[in-house]
């Protein structure tokens, strides 16, 4: 079954008598613990399909099924609540300029309102190698840390699945490195993510890569399809009584996409 | 959204702008500091006039009538009133029930005299006046009436009136320093201070023959006490139109010998000093020991008399007491009362009025917060565009903007009210600085009980301004939060 099914979904800009066609109608599914790249040039649409799959935006017309719950008929209220128990990271980090790193962090459970502690914040800081920096104002990190700050904050809150929207568009190619092999690591730990991106250098990342082009799928590639066992939803997850609570030590087989050998390391001393 | 979430956004956002949000809460500031500092100081002011006015014992004093109509108020007598002559007992019986009421005596029912005599004993010219029998007509001096004695104690040679009071011999000294000969100390009983030339037109001094002040000083002078009771008989109607002439009856004297142990030279009326129009101060031992004399052939309880006195055991009662008196259809006058209520209308209007700027100050910042918050929510799109795509619900939005608008005016409470609060330790510390360090002026005002100006912090006025500043800027930030939490995530965060 999959996690995320779009049927004939469309969205318009404008009014309804000269309504300007954004996205669709489009049709697909992704699966869980997939990466999934959606590929295309600026205008293409890529962007308004992924404000639709993380609920910032609603449809015009069509279905898009997440998690059971369609989330074109989603009242307002719902929608924030699923946003709460996604994660998501932008092109240009949309940190809170007032606070510090670990407050940055913490808001990403503390907005929604979904349960995250401290040490957790504190922990994923270190596990991407800016625990240093922790007390620091966001004003005065680097975009390479920033970009790490804001996956922190997308994570804390132990998502199901991770919306990028160009998450290394604003980098240099040291911390665009170092960013690939970070989402690198979280897809290998059953992560799923989608990713939005007009670069070529993630395809061999993805496990599907759907091209878009005037608001509409021009090609849908699937490398390594397979019936990636579900796990049971657990209904005693805080968050959410739909959301699968994943133990990330657990192994998962590796596909040829990820055909990186390398181990999943940061390097905390990052020469920015 | 988490409390915490919400309370660590507020707190980041007065960090970062605190001088901006002093700035925009300026007219919270003004508009409290102007009610603080109105209404303490009115308050005060009042508070302080009331308890000089209550230092002095005629604010424990009622003065009853009856009207013939029956009235209880002076404005519902329409033409002259006719007072129905009223008896001490009539109202002891109709005041039995007032717990207030401690004693009551016939006004004017005595009028004193001191006639002077020395070595040369001088009498009255109207021997009428000094005697003690009424002579009949036939021993009037040729030419002459029978006059009023209060007028007769003006224009007759001899007789003059007692002092009744005139406060503490302190005030009597310190007003009249300048002209002052002799002893500095309070008189005893056997003692008296004289003026000289206080009353123009009194020839006491011609007909002693002195020369000079310095002469009268320490003379013993032989004064005599003339009483005459006033009485008429009680349900009998005084006309005020139509007084007619009352006889009296001069039946007892009393004499005393007394020292002149200080003069007041007021020949100079040019330098100041006061003593009024007063020949002699005596002590009160005097006055209390004549006050004794009681005709006994003079049935003065029961006698009619125009006004009876009253006194009450406390000031607070005064408002209560009056209000039974005029249930059982007396007129009642209370000099103190009037001049309370006087004073106490004048600053509740003015406070209202100087408070009324503050409110205006007040209502008119609500423009000035609407406009600084909808600016907020302008510059602040984009983090509002975050909280949202973190899962941040409209009403979580709402919540924020609307609480930092009425954190403004929190903000803007505490300033003006400590503002208000300290101009007003100013006034007081300069008050004593400046009044309570001249000797003069600070005797004055112990003498009506005033020994400090500490103006009373009045917490009423304090949580009203509290309400009324929280209730601007809930008025002025609720559109600007809803806008906020409005805001459509996709474009704002955009910008």
């Amino acid at each position: 079954m999959s996690l995320i099914s779009a049927i004939d979904l469309v969205k318009n800009y404008g009014t309804k008598k000269n309504p300007i066609k954004a996205l669709g109608p489009v049709n697909f599914e992704i699966h869980s613990k997939s990466f999934t790249l959606i590929l295309g040039k600026s205008g293409s649409g890529k962007s308004t399909l992924l404000n639709l799959l993380a609920g910032l935006d609603k449809s015009t017309s069509g279905s898009l099924i997440v998690q059971n719950k369609n989330l074109s008929t989603l009242s307002q209220r719902k929608l924030s609540k699923y946003r709460a128990n996604i994660g998501i990271i932008f092109q240009f980090y949309n940190l809170l300029p007032n606070l510090n790193s670990i407050e940055n962090v913490m808001m990403g459970s503390w907005a929604g309102g979904v349960e995250g502690t401290y040490e957790y914040a504190e922990q994923l800081l270190k596990d991407f190698g800016i625990d240093h920096r922790a007390k620091a104002n966001v004003k005065t990190l680097s975009g390479g840390e920033k970009q790490r700050v804001a996956i922190c904050r997308a994570l804390v809150s132990q998502p199901e699945i991770l919306f990028c929207d160009e998450p290394t568009g604003a980098l240099d190619s040291t911390n665009e490195r170092q960013v690939i092999k970070i989402l690198q690591g979280l897809s290998q730990k059953g992560l799923t993510i989608i990713m939005v991106t007009h670069s070529q250098e993630f395809r061999s990342l993805a496990d599907q890569i759907i091209y878009l082009k005037d608001g509409l799928i021009t090609d849908h590639k699937n490398f390594n399809h397979q019936q990636i066992p579900q796990e049971e939803p657990n209904p005693n997850h805080p968050s959410s009584p739909n959301k699968v609570h994943r133990n990330p030590d657990e192994p998962l087989p590796l596909t040829n996409s990820v055909a990186n050998n390398d181990n999943f390391n940061i390097d905390p001393k990052i020469n920015l | 959204m988490s409390l915490q979430a919400v309370l660590l956004i507020l707190y980041k956002y007065f960090k970062e702008n605190w001088l901006r949000i002093i700035l925009a809460s300026g007219g919270i500031i003004i508009g409290v500091w102007s009610i603080t500092l109105t209404s303490f100081l009115s308050l005060g002011l009042s508070e302080k006039i009331i308890t000089a006015i209550n230092s002095q014992s005629a604010t424990k004093y009622i003065q009853v009538q009856k009207d013939e109509s029956g009235a209880n108020s002076f404005f519902e007598i329409s033409g002259p009133p006719k007072f129905q002559r009223i008896s001490p007992n009539s109202v002891k019986a109709d005041t039995v029930n007032i717990d207030s009421v401690q004693e009551v005596a016939a006004n004017s029912t005595f009028l004193s005299y001191l006639r002077t005599s020395s070595n040369d004993p001088i009498e009255c010219v109207n021997n009428l006046y000094a005697t003690l029998d009424q002579p009949d007509e036939s021993q009037l001096i040729p030419g002459e009436q029978p006059i009023n004695p209060q007028t007769a104690a003006e224009n007759s040679d001899g007789c003059y009136l007692i002092n009744q009071n005139y406060g503490s011999f302190e005030n009597l000294y310190q007003a009249n320093k300048t002209d002052w000969i002799g002893q500095e100390t309070p008189p005893t009983a056997n003692e008296v201070v004289a003026c000289y030339q206080c009353n123009p037109s009194s020839p006491l001094f011609e007909e002693l023959s002195l020369a000079s002040p310095q002469e009268l000083l320490g003379q013993t002078l032989t004064l005599e006490y003339v009483k005459t009771p006033i009485h008429e008989p009680a349900g009998s109607i005084f006309d005020v139109t139509n007084p007619g002439i009352t006889e009296y009856n001069f039946e007892e004297t009393q004499t005393f010998e007394v020292k002149v142990a200080a003069v007041i030279d007021d020949r100079d009326s040019s330098d100041g000093g006061f003593a009024g129009a007063n020949n002699f101060f005596t002590s009160r031992a005097i006055q209390q020991q004549a006050s004794i004399v009681t005709p006994e052939s003079v049935d003065f309880d029961n006698a009619g008399f125009i006004a009876i006195d009253v006194f009450i055991d406390d000031f607070q009662s005064l408002d209560s007491t009056i209000e039974d008196l005029q249930d059982k259809n007396y007129l009642v006058s209370s000099a103190a009362q009037l001049f309370i209520t006087a004073v106490q209308s004048l600053f509740l209007v003015v406070t209202i009025v100087l408070g009324l700027f503050g409110l205006i100050a007040l209502i008119a910042s609500i423009f000035g917060i609407t406009n600084v918050m909808a600016i907020s929510v302008l510059k602040r799109q984009k983090e509002i565009g975050i909280l949202k795509a973190l899962g941040a619900r409209n009403w979580d939005i709402l919540k924020i903007f609307f609480l930092e608008s009425t954190l403004l005016g929190i903000v803007g409470w505490i300033i003006g009210t400590l503002v208000g609060y300290l101009s007003t330790l100013a006034l007081s510390v300069s008050f004593e600085r400046f009044v309570l360090s001249n000797d003069s002026w600070r005797n004055n005002l112990e003498n009506f009980g005033i020994t400090d100006f500490v103006l009373p912090i009045n917490y009423v006025i304090i949580l009203a301004t509290f309400v009324i500043a929280l209730i601007i800027t809930s008025i002025s930030g609720i559109l600007p939060a809803i806008r906020a939490s409005r805001q459509d995530p996709v474009q704002t965060l955009k910008n």
